[in-house]
């Protein structure tokens, strides 16, 4: 499992470290993120949904979102999403 | 860092700080005042819940292949149009008309760099300053400075780099000539989005692919 902090970031810094993130976790690992712009989580359900790539958000107290998104298994189907 | 504050909690808060200064200005009797107050309060509230963005917009339909945004910022410029129009023409309220060049072109470019680098445009500046992003105090104190500086030296730009003249549609093809202009160069523009958010090529299509 890989943690992000982006709670600060300004868009669209989340959603590049959220990619960069994906391409270094190992097939099947995840990747958790906390997010404080809804925007920003709007853009990365939005290209996660695109891309096939299965997660979860989660709304925390005090405007924070978080975000799990699970790197396809290698060979694996569609991810579920 | 989640915060303390659980959702609902702070319902009294926001009512006191919108309403208080909104009763104050009407005991004031300062009516119009208190009327931008609440319309204002009633804007932001919106602009926050709809997660709209004008430079999300631009930025994710031509960068991230993703016009959902872009959409939705047409057709509220598409509405706007109509309804701008429509005050224009039947209340009679004259447009503030201003010429367009190449001065118009030049100054959107550098405005646009200034929005891709802090994240938002004007209006999601004010949206993140009041959802708690201290960081956007130096965006909105940019925004002022540069307002103001722009000021006072328009003067100075009309007289050097040449103003042309002010063209309102309107006169030239009439009020339903100009309202199909305008909303068939919106439709253009919508046609440009729905092209480039077609899934398919590029690098950043690629990248969640997953796999190798």
């Amino acid at each position: 499992m890989r943690y992000l902090d982006l709670v600060d970031e300004v868009c669209p810094v989340p959603l590049l470290r959220i990619q960069e993130a994906l391409r270094e976790v190992p097939a099947g690992e995840t990747v958790v993120a906390h997010l404080g712009y809804a925007r920003s989580v709007r853009n990365v359900m939005e290209w996660a949904e695109r891309e096939g790539i299965s997660f979860t958000v989660k709304d925390l107290p005090g405007g924070v979102w978080e975000i799990t998104l699970c790197r396809k298994p290698r060979g694996g189907g569609s991810g579920g999403a | 860092m989640p915060g303390k504050l659980s959702r609902g909690r702070g319902l009294p808060a926001v009512a006191f700080v919108a309403g208080a200064p909104a009763l104050l200005l009407l005991g004031l009797g300062l009516r119009v005042a208190a009327g931008f107050w609440v319309c204002g309060l009633a804007a932001g509230y919106v602009v926050q819940r709809s997660r709209l963005c004008f430079a999300g917009a631009i930025r994710d339909a031509f960068l991230w292949r993703m016009p959902s945004l872009a959409r939705a910022v047409l057709v509220l410029l598409g509405a706007a149009l109509v309804g701008v129009a429509a005050v224009q023409y039947f209340l009679g309220v004259p447009g503030n008309v201003l010429p367009v060049g190449w001065h118009t072109v030049a100054g959107g470019l550098v405005f646009g760099l200034g929005m891709g680098m802090a994240g938002a445009c004007a209006l999601t500046t004010l949206v993140r300053l009041g959802e708690g992003a201290v960081v956007y105090a130096l965006a909105v104190a940019g925004l002022v400075v540069g307002g103001k500086l722009g000021l006072g030296v328009a003067a100075w730009w009309r007289a050097r780099v040449g103003w042309g003249t002010a063209v309102f549609l309107p006169d030239l093809v009439g009020w339903p000539g100009a309202v199909l202009a305008g909303l068939g160069a919106l439709a253009l523009l919508a046609a440009a989005v729905e092209l480039r958010g077609r899934p398919g090529r590029g690098p950043l299509e690629r990248l969640g692919a997953g796999g190798e």
